[in-house]
């Protein structure tokens, strides 16, 4: 969701919550996404539990979206109550709705929070699209301009370890790189990208890509992604994960148009050992035995805050120094770790001479799959990325990033994947 | 870009009149058969109930430019109501270059496979092993999934177009 539409919704909540709508009410939220995921944490900031997360995908029954139950509607005991809430915020709300008012839901039971744009809002944004495209070429030049709209450093990782061969093939010297994200512009700066723009709001760059919708001869503009929701007549998204079209290979082929057997290539690591020696002096690690742990994830399922605590306490029981890579107060640090941030540029230079990684899979994983570490990387079994598992779809191994780590799925966070993990680090202790 | 605009708009008005004479609404999904591949469009219409469920709508506007198309919908038997209309290829374009820039509606879909430019259907059928079913019901239709044929006709003799 765009910062300005969050805003918005955050709005639509407040007021509700104001006029004390959600006073005894059970709040149910429609469909795993990350829209589903933002609008919980604000119910959260008001004291709100939502009682479930509906999906009618299969998969995700059973599952849990920030901590919440995903279940199917059917599984809604008793859905015609009035007590009930219904939150729908999701580009899908025209099937959704029907499909509550179908069981017998009220339309006032349901509480739309998504919001299409008309075609002005469109035209008025490619308009504005066009201002920021002319800047860039009376900034740079007419350079082809490529753009990642997406916050995903991973995405990004990948763009990078192909981008020399890309150049090269289409013979493209000087260009423009736009990203919208800080860590996304270090993610490119470890490749030598040259031009990086950062544009200063998100929504920026669906400007531009609503320009280049409706001039798409006119901007050089190259969207470096293999699909894009707001380019809704490429459904090639719907086919990731399906008969080899893993993240990889469909970057590879439809990105890029690099054929096969082109693999992709990690960075040449500056030499950052002053830096990194006196980051490691400043935290009080060692080295090649600090275990980093990586906790979040943007888009992945994580696991529970006991197993990770529950993993640190072992570890230093095994006698590691055991951090977190944590950014804040949002991503605090496991309990009883040290709290580490540092940046992705240094990224790999650090969890190399730590000598242990241990993360959920997040674009992290990407951007230290080349250090020469010791690399648990966990992923959730259940958990499905369009037609695959996200195993399937973002394993290291099979997108040619490293083939070191060990990559394990979990089912939910039982002994089995505790054990798993400390035999490994055991292992390395002999 | 006033250049760009026009086409847009004179879609728009398109839609508008469509609207109009098939009195569309929630109820109503659209298919526009543009002949690209005919296989495609062929598991269009034989998934096009499948769609429906998933929209829940209740009755179906067929577009087409070709005459066969007409032929070809009847030997499908739908069971669900559908209405079919021969248009002129340059109409359904312009309603194509309204949708490309705004998405009117969710309830549309268009065979186009390589049309616009970042529309990259056509070489997902070209450069991978994904037929023009999987490619119509993933893709087109967005059903996650490749639901058994309810309804099936003579499938056109066109093998898997190259090109």
């Amino acid at each position: 969701m765009f910062d300005y539409k969050l805003a918005r919704v955050e709005k639509m909540l407040s007021r509700l919550y104001s006029r004390g709508i959600f006073k005894d009410k059970k709040v149910y939220l429609f469909g795993v996404s990350e829209n589903t995921r933002q609008i919980v944490q604000i119910l959260r900031t008001y004291q709100i539990e939502p009682e479930a997360v509906l999906d009618n995908d299969k998969i995700k029954q059973g599952t849990y979206c920030s901590g919440i139950p995903v279940g199917p509607v059917e599984a809604v005991r008793d859905a015609e109550n009035q007590q009930n809430m219904y939150i729908v915020c999701s580009l899908y709300w025209r099937e959704m709705t029907a499909q509550l008012r179908d069981i017998g839901i009220k339309n006032k039971n349901i509480f739309m929070m998504y919001e299409e744009e008309t075609l002005s809002e469109c035209i008025y944004q490619a308009v504005r699209g066009k201002r920021i495209y002319e800047r860039l070429t009376a900034r740079y030049g007419k350079l082809p301009v490529f753009l990642c709209p997406y916050t995903g450093t991973g995405d990004i990782y990948l763009i990078g370890t192909f981008w020399k061969q890309y150049t090269e093939k289409v013979n493209i010297r000087d260009y423009v790189f736009i990203v919208i994200s800080k860590a996304c512009e270090k993610a490119a700066r470890l490749f030598g990208i040259k031009n990086i723009v950062r544009l200063e709001n998100k929504v920026e760059s669906s400007y531009l890509i609503r320009y280049y919708m409706l001039c798409p001869e006119k901007g050089k503009i190259t969207i470096l992604n293999d699909s894009w929701g707001e380019i809704h007549t490429n459904p090639l998204e719907w086919f990731r994960g399906y008969k080899g079209l893993e993240f990889m290979q469909i970057f590879r082929k439809f990105v890029f148009d690099l054929p096969d057997h082109v693999q992709p290539r990690h960075p040449v690591f500056e030499n950052k050992d002053s830096e990194v020696q006196e980051f490691f002096r400043e935290h009080s690690l060692e080295d090649k035995n600090t275990v980093i742990l990586s906790p979040y994830s943007n888009t992945l399922a994580d696991l529970p805050d006991d197993f990770w605590g529950e993993l640190a306490k072992a570890l230093k029981k095994m006698g590691f120094i055991v951090c977190t890579n944590s950014s804040g107060e949002t991503e605090p640090a496991v309990e009883g770790t040290i709290p580490v941030f540092f940046s992705l540029d240094t990224a790999p230079q650090i969890v190399g001479r730590a000598g242990y990684f241990i993360g959920i899979r997040s674009g992290f994983c990407d951007i230290i799959s080349g250090a020469d570490a010791k690399k648990i990387i966990l992923y959730h079994a259940r958990e499905r990325f369009f037609n695959g598992s996200t195993y399937e779809y973002f394993n290291l191994k099979d997108m040619g990033l490293c083939d070191d780590a060990i990559e394990i799925q979990f089912d939910k966070s039982d002994e089995e994947l505790f054990e798993k993990v400390i035999d490994v680090m055991k292992h390395e202790r002999r | 870009m006033l250049k760009e605009l026009v086409p847009v708009l004179h879609g728009a008005l398109v839609w508008k009149l469509f609207c109009v004479r098939f009195r569309i609404n929630e109820q109503k999904v659209i298919l526009v058969l543009v002949n690209d591949r005919k296989r495609l469009d062929y598991y269009a219409l034989a998934h096009l109930e499948d769609f429906m469920d998933r929209k829940y709508a209740r009755e179906a506007v067929i577009l087409f430019s070709d005459k066969s198309v007409s032929r070809q919908v009847k030997g499908m038997h739908l069971k669900a109501p559908a209405r079919l209309c021969l248009w002129p290829e340059e109409t359904i374009k312009a309603l194509y270059d309204y949708y490309s820039f705004y998405k009117f509606s969710d309830k549309i879909v268009f065979t186009y496979t390589d049309r616009p430019k970042d529309n990259k259907l056509g070489r997902v059928l070209r450069e991978t092993p994904i037929g023009e079913e999987e490619a119509v019901c993933l893709g087109l239709y967005r059903l996650r999934r490749v639901p058994e044929l309810k309804r099936q006709a003579k499938e056109p003799d066109e093998s898997k177009h190259k090109g």
